[in-house]
């Protein structure tokens, strides 16, 4: 049975875009031209996460839309996962595979059909992701592409509201899967005019999307089209692809404003609509204190990190970066690592005195967790041991950071109430300042 | 109480010629019109076989599906009677497969420049907006989705209806294929027919000697309209259209499941969407792409649907003809339908014969057969693993 939809919930998203100063090189149109394109600078098909048997036959794009969308997937919360056959997926790709479909064209024109490699014919066309991507993944419901040079993000938006306002499926992952790292593609832009100059060349951004069940805390509402002159400038400057670009802004919307229009290019506009429905502000840590035993205490403390889980978890996990953003951390490093966990140095200050101290952790992607637990603790300090928490809320995550530790003292358990309540709520704000400061998702 | 939606203009650009009668008329003839590429690009192939489209006029620094594209639209513009402020009313459904595939090869090859924006896949709405007048301040989507994408783009359509978003849109698909490339790409991993017969019979959808496609080309357009709107502006439905569903198979880039099962979910969804039984379809106008898979596995997926029924039903099967035109090719043979099912006269399948025929379907043979069945099923497939199907019924 049909119904109509104008609310949205955003349940997921994520981006796999190149950081801001990394480049590909491509050779472009005249000999001896190159160019720095903002695009991947290592191969995405080389990705560690990508299934190995798709890396020699898929183009960039296919790639990208993989990485994305099951990372997007990976931040669904079980009891929002419907069966594979209730998900669709919807792919805006308006350039095709060019960086596959360039060599093998020159294969077939300097060295015929013979040397030309069997996948051509499946790499190179737009909807190449989507396939790539529902295969590999299992997935069953309807699933498209779009190819409007301008609005196709925006036209998936609208395939997908449509597959589920005839209920043909539960959960729609919409978004954009672009490359032109190649240099065919670059004729399309002319010879002797400015090349584009903002967003990226390649990359690819999913939300994962639902019909609204009124609790969620991210909405898209009322996807409409404003008129081709009335939705306003969807980019202020010539960008690379504008699919990837405009898909961005709905990212960084979704991550750090509270209620905005948001045009989608070529007349389309959706509201982004972001409530929290506890109230609390986004930089107020929630924290708590309990007295479990004679000299133990557990602190838990909590905050909405506006980012998407998967991008939270691994900040967290790399506790390399911890110095970059985290105020309480001078230093932290890995010791040792293996698959499921790893031995780390963190120095740290606390109370206004350095301290150094090793920490064993466990970590669960499947879970979103990481136990820890201090390695050889000194008197008067008994025990410390804790676990980082990470949960989807839309697009943003939920982060609870829970401390439990035990000492000789009273004072000893009130010098680590005060540290941990301090130095916890401020690592947890660095973390959320650090998406905030992140305007482009890059 | 959703819209009933109807078909109410059709143009077609078809090997058979430049216009939707002369469409018609390749398809109830029954013969293929695939040839030898012989330009000399194809030189470097063993064998390089199509059923091009002729004497359409280019359209000047447009590709040639864009060329394609704009004599069906014209065709379908004037049957409906769309006056100028109706058309710019109208909103826009373009597909593709392979955009300017053709172009972008002959750019390659010589080093050429090209006009901007040669890589879009969405050429057709620019045009259709500049051109026609249609729909040029509303919205409009581009549809990519290998060879479903005329039967997507169509299905989306009849959507905006439903919904209400719309009251009329104009669906619209092309493709142009005959370039090395193309061939190549399709040769390579034995999607064409190889065998050793004159070009003309190398497509016989559901016959034991089917060992491929042959490429196709052209372009259709189709009005979509609130049937009531367009009852209350004069004007006389050709088909009714009630539902639509597109599964994904999961499964495999260029296979099909051969038990049909994905195929069938597809017309199972398309049927509930339609609000019918499976007791109600009179026939069926299958892909029938003459390749070892898709013919057995969508006679699979007929059986599973129509049970005992399957073996009875009339099966329709245009690709004998027109060859597959890849993301147009659906579409096409909606305007076919759109043609044969008012006249009465179902088209026979080119190539196959009652001793040839290899799969337990009543499939229309040899010449035109008289029948008028309301309700029609049109089912597609293509690369990636998407499964589409469409639920019409003939005019009241």
């Amino acid at each position: 049975m049909r119904a109509a939809l104008t609310d949205l919930d955003v349940i997921a998203m994520a981006a796999r875009l190149p950081a801001t100063d990394e480049t590909a090189q491509v050779s472009a149109g005249s000999p001896g031209r190159r160019l720095d394109l903002p695009a991947f600078g290592t191969d995405p098909r080389l990705d560690p996460d990508l299934p190995p048997h798709l890396r020699h036959r898929i183009d960039r794009f296919s790639a990208l839309a993989y990485l994305a969308v099951s990372a997007a997937l990976a931040a669904v919360p079980e009891p929002a996962r419907p069966a594979p056959d209730r998900i669709g997926l919807f792919i805006a790709n308006t350039k095709a595979g060019w960086s596959y479909g360039e060599p093998e064209l020159g294969l077939l024109v300097r060295e015929g059909l013979p040397a030309m490699h069997a996948y051509q014919a499946t790499a190179w066309f737009p909807a190449a992701a989507q396939g790539e991507v529902t295969i590999a993944l299992g997935l069953h419901g309807c699933a498209k592409t779009t190819t409007g040079r301008e609005s196709g993000f925006a036209e998936a938006l609208w395939l997908a509201r449509d597959a589920l306002e005839r209920d043909a499926i539960d959960l729609a992952v919409v978004g954009a899967a672009e490359s032109l790292v190649n240099g065919f593609v670059l004729r399309d832009w002319p010879a002797d005019g400015p090349l584009p100059s903002s967003g990226p060349a390649e990359g690819a951004v999913m939300f994962a999307l639902r019909r609204s069940t009124g609790t969620g805390s991210s909405r898209l509402r009322n996807l409409c089209h404003a008129g081709r002159d009335l939705a306003g400038p969807a980019l202020p400057d010539p960008c690379w692809v504008p699919t990837l670009s405009i898909a961005s802004r709905l990212f960084t919307a979704l991550r750090h404003t509270a209620h905005v229009a948001v045009p989608l290019g070529g007349g389309y506009q959706v509201d982004v609509d972001r409530s929290h429905p506890e109230g609390e502000p986004m930089s107020t840590v929630r924290s708590e204190i309990t007295t479990v035993g004679d000299l133990a205490n557990v602190a838990r403390h909590e905050l909405v990190i506006p980012g998407p889980v998967a991008e939270v978890f691994e900040m967290t996990r790399d506790v390399g970066r911890w110095a970059d953003y985290m105020p309480a951390v001078t230093s932290a490093e890995f010791v040792e690592q293996t698959p499921d966990g790893d031995l780390v140095q963190i120095t740290a200050e606390a109370n206004n005195q350095r301290h150094t101290w090793r920490s064993r952790r466990s970590i669960d992607r499947t879970a979103w967790t990481i136990d820890f637990s201090r390695v050889g603790p000194v008197a008067p300090l008994v025990r410390m041991s804790g676990r980082w928490e990470f949960s989807a809320r839309g697009g943003t995550t939920r982060a609870v950071l829970t401390h439990r530790y035990a000492t000789t003292t009273t004072d000893a358990l009130c010098f680590f109430d005060d540290a941990t309540r301090s130095n916890a709520t401020r690592d947890l704000q660095g973390l959320a300042e650090y998406f905030s400061r992140t305007e482009d998702p890059r | 109480m959703r819209p009933r939606v109807a078909i109410t203009g059709v143009g077609a650009v078809s090997p058979a010629g430049a216009d939707s009668k002369a469409h018609l008329a390749g398809l109830l003839a029954g013969r293929s019109l695939a040839q030898e590429l012989t330009e000399p690009w194809f030189n470097p192939f063993d064998r390089a076989v199509g059923v091009p489209v002729q004497c359409v006029p280019a359209v000047p620094n447009m590709p040639r599906h864009v060329a394609f594209a704009d004599l069906a639209i014209a065709e379908a513009l004037a049957e409906s009677g769309l006056d100028e402020r109706e058309r710019a009313e109208t909103l826009l459904l373009t597909s593709t497969a392979i955009g300017a595939s053709v172009e972008l090869e002959e750019a390659y090859r010589s080093g050429a420049a090209l006009p901007p924006g040669s890589f879009g896949f969405d050429l057709i709405t620019d045009w259709a907006r500049t051109r026609y007048g249609v729909g040029p301040d509303g919205w409009a989507l581009s549809i990519s989705t290998g060879c479903t994408a005329g039967l997507d783009a169509l299905g989306a359509g009849f959507d905006a209806i439903a919904s209400g978003r719309a009251s009329r849109t104009l669906v619209v698909s092309a493709e142009a294929t005959m370039c090395p490339i193309v061939v190549a790409a399709f040769q390579k991993i034995g999607a064409l027919s190889d065998r050793d017969v004159e070009p003309h019979r190398a497509s016989c959808p559901f016959s034991r000697e089917r060992d491929g496609f042959v490429l196709g080309e052209g372009a259709a357009a189709v009005v979509l309209e609130d049937r009531s709107a367009a009852l209350a502006r004069g004007c006389r439905p050709l088909v009714e259209m009630l539902g639509w569903a597109s599964v994904s198979s999961g499964y495999h880039m260029t296979r099909i499941r051969t038990t049909g099962e994905d195929i069938t979910a597809s017309i199972r969804q398309a049927l509930a969407d339609a609000e019918l039984a499976a007791g109600a379809v009179d026939a069926l106008d299958a892909h029938g792409t003459s390749t070892r898979l898709n013919d057995a596995s969508e006679s699979a997926a007929y059986h599973d649907v129509f049970g005992a029924r399957a073996g009875r039903l009339p099966v329709i099967a245009q690709k004998g003809v027109n060859g597959h035109a890849l993301g147009a090719s659906n579409l096409l043979e909606i305007a076919g339908l759109s043609r044969y099912l008012p006249s009465g006269l179902l088209p026979p399948a080119a190539n196959t014969t009652a001793e040839t025929l290899d799969l337990p379907l009543d499939l229309v043979l040899d010449e035109p057969r008289l029948a008028e069945p309301e309700v029609v099923v049109k089912t597609s497939s293509g690369f990636s693993g998407i499964h589409t199907a469409a639920v019409l019924r003939r005019a009241a």
